[in-house]
């Protein structure tokens, strides 16, 4: 057997350091190429917030700040949905408080749009009870708003454009189909399931209970991470107002402690504000559930990706306490833990 | 004002019922306005209703809570309640427990971190979902109401309304403890317990604890579905309180203030009732 003949075709030294080099810069050029295309959003906070304080222009200036310009709302219906999702006047801490959301009908208003409150309240089948015990009621009653009972109105199905979950279609209410900007206006809570809910989760209240049931079983079973992602994917344009100023933290989003921040965010992009929402509340957005599931499919986690207006976030944090559980665990940053 | 009257007067000019003024179609108001007007002898109008949730009935006897398709059919309870109420609808009556039998909640292997019974059968609001207090109470009554009360179902299902009592009186959706932690209860899916109880020899002290918290929470600013399905539930247990009158002429005061939908108009109705009279009641059937 002959010895094989040296490749003559084999690149010398030179030719391969050369082309390792091309590929190094290929590969960095694809990889840059990449980040270029991968979302960035701007994430407003304000600080020292009160319920009786001048919201509307804080609103106002974090849609503003946020890119968003009066003329885009002219003529535009505006469907407002706070978290009122097991209201009882004893934790006034759980639900978007009244003036939040009156503060963000005005700057809607002023803008020229046709604002209309929603809510399909998940535990509780009286709606007007739910309006009654968080104080909303009375706020849209004096404020002359309309309020949508997205638990009992005719829906319309939609294929499921997050297909994250086995879910082929989500239905949505008529008020929500026919809006053209769905403003999510949650409390920043704790959740003892799934560390936190901010804006995405919060939207699990467009869901119709007439289908879903009281709770929204048929979410639960699909996965709550999943079903949140898909919803979200799903909803026509959405924005984020939270209600950061009486929070709660521990056993929420019904149980826990009120925790007082003095915060609102505002942002066009959901995962964004929740990303930067679980920062303030000392917990890891890379292991919340759904938002490792929507990070660049709806939106950034990332920190870099994501540019602050307002207050810087990292001057605000301030460790929610959240239940010693096991799946609870790891999202701490540095929160301290209730037992 | 007669508030059996205006509420009757009112369902009675309606041809469709929804849980708002101008809602959609929606099986629950038609099954309760059915049932308002069977207790006010208005016959006409409660056999439209019955004909419409006839309409609606599913090839396998399911009836959906919207009249268009892929809707949940925990209103099947429902129906069959107003169907037992007027004569005609047999048949109808025969599907809807057939389909009532074999459907049931999802169950789950108990763990520590849910308090209750998670492998109580029961029934679910929507298909392959756990069983919830609620729907279980409509199946229990609608069951009870048929002469079915010693079905093994019947039972299942009133051993997880019990189960699903909080220890301090009360229910809610039907969740009692969540990671160690106790939940709050609800006055509307209490009444409802209460009604589906009504009648059991049940010593548990929670029912006792159940009823007081109703008796606790009824008072002139309880919403109007809450308020009359905490009466309703009183009532039940012969607990109906002095004011019951006073509190539902209230809530129907504060209805007329807005379009009052054929929804609360029929609770109204049913709640401003003395007794049960207004709920069917079939001679028991032997169970096999």
């Amino acid at each position: 057997m002959s010895e094989p003949k040296p490749n003559t075709n084999a690149p010398s030294r030179r030719a391969f350091l050369a082309a390792g080099g091309l590929a190094t810069c290929g590969l960095a050029a694809t990889a840059l190429a990449r980040r270029a295309f991968l979302p960035t959003a701007k994430v407003f906070i304000a600080k020292n917030q009160r319920y009786d304080g001048p919201l509307a222009t804080t609103i106002r200036d974090g849609l503003t700040a946020c890119g968003l310009t009066p003329t885009q709302f002219r003529g535009k219906r505006v469907l407002l949905k706070p978290n009122m999702v097991e209201p009882t006047r004893l934790i006034p801490h759980m639900t978007t408080h009244p003036a939040v959301i009156i503060a963000a009908a005005e700057v809607f208003r002023g803008w020229g749009a046709k604002v209309t409150v929603g809510e399909a309240p998940g535990h509780v089948r009286d709606t007007e009870m739910a309006l009654v015990e968080s104080g909303v009621a009375e706020a849209l009653s004096d404020a002359r708003l309309d309020f949508a009972d997205l638990n009992y109105e005719e829906a319309r199905w939609f294929a499921n454009r997050g297909r994250v979950s086995p879910l082929k279609g989500i239905y949505f209410p008529r008020s929500i189909c026919e809006a053209d900007f769905v403003v999510s206006i949650p409390k920043m809570k704790t959740h003892h399931w799934v560390g936190i809910t901010c804006s995405m989760k919060n939207l699990y209240g467009t869901l119709p209970g007439i289908k879903y049931g009281w709770p929204k079983n048929v979410l639960h079973h699909n996965g709550i991470p999943e079903t949140v992602v898909d919803i979200n994917a799903t909803l026509p344009r959405t924005l984020s107002i939270v209600d950061g100023i009486d929070c709660m933290e521990g056993d929420g989003p019904i149980l826990g402690s009120v925790k007082r921040m003095g915060l609102v965010l505002v942002g066009t992009n959901l995962p964004a504000v929740d990303a930067t929402a679980a920062r303030i509340m000392s917990l890891r957005p890379d292991r919340v559930s759904y938002l490792q599931l929507a990070a660049d499919r709806l939106g950034p986690i990332a920190e870099d990706r994501i540019t602050q207006r307002g207050e810087r976030w990292q001057d605000l944090v301030s460790p929610f306490q959240i239940l010693d559980q096991p799946h609870l665990t790891p999202l701490r940053a540095d929160g301290e833990l209730v037992s | 004002m007669n508030i059996n009257r205006t509420c009757i007067e009112r369902l009675r000019r309606t041809d469709r019922c929804g849980y708002s003024a101008h809602g959609v179609w929606a099986a629950e108001p038609t099954a309760l306005a059915c049932l308002a007007l069977m207790h006010s002898g208005e016959h006409a109008a409660a056999q439209n209703f019955s004909t419409q949730l006839a309409d609606v009935q599913l090839s396998d006897g399911a009836v959906p809570t919207q009249a268009e398709g892929d809707s949940p059919s925990w209103t099947t309870s429902l129906a069959i309640l107003a169907w037992l109420a007027i004569d005609g609808f047999e048949e109808n009556i025969d599907r809807a427990i057939a389909w009532t039998l074999q459907a049931h909640g999802k169950t789950i292997p108990r763990n520590s971190e849910i308090g209750h019974d998670t492998t109580l059968l029961g029934w679910s609001w929507a298909a392959n979902t756990h069983a919830w207090m609620e729907p279980t109470c409509m199946f229990v009554v609608a069951l009870k109401a048929a002469g079915m009360r010693d079905h093994e179902r019947t039972q299942d299902g009133l051993k997880l309304v019990t189960d699903r009592l909080l220890s301090t009186g009360g229910c809610n959706f039907g969740s009692t403890v969540v990671l160690g932690q106790a939940t709050l209860p609800q006055v509307q899916s209490t009444g409802l317990a209460m009604l589906a109880l009504a009648g059991e020899v049940n010593t548990d002290p929670r029912v006792q604890l159940s009823l007081r918290y109703l008796e606790e929470n009824l008072n002139p600013h309880t919403t109007t579905g809450s308020l009359c399905y905490g009466l309703i539930g009183l009532t039940a247990h012969n607990r109906r309180p002095r004011n019951a009158d006073a509190l539902v002429q209230a809530a129907l005061e504060r209805e007329l203030t807005r379009e009052p939908s054929a929804y609360k108009l029929a609770l109204m109705a049913l709640a401003s009732s003395p007794d049960l009279s207004w709920l069917p009641q079939r001679p028991e059937v032997a169970q096999a």
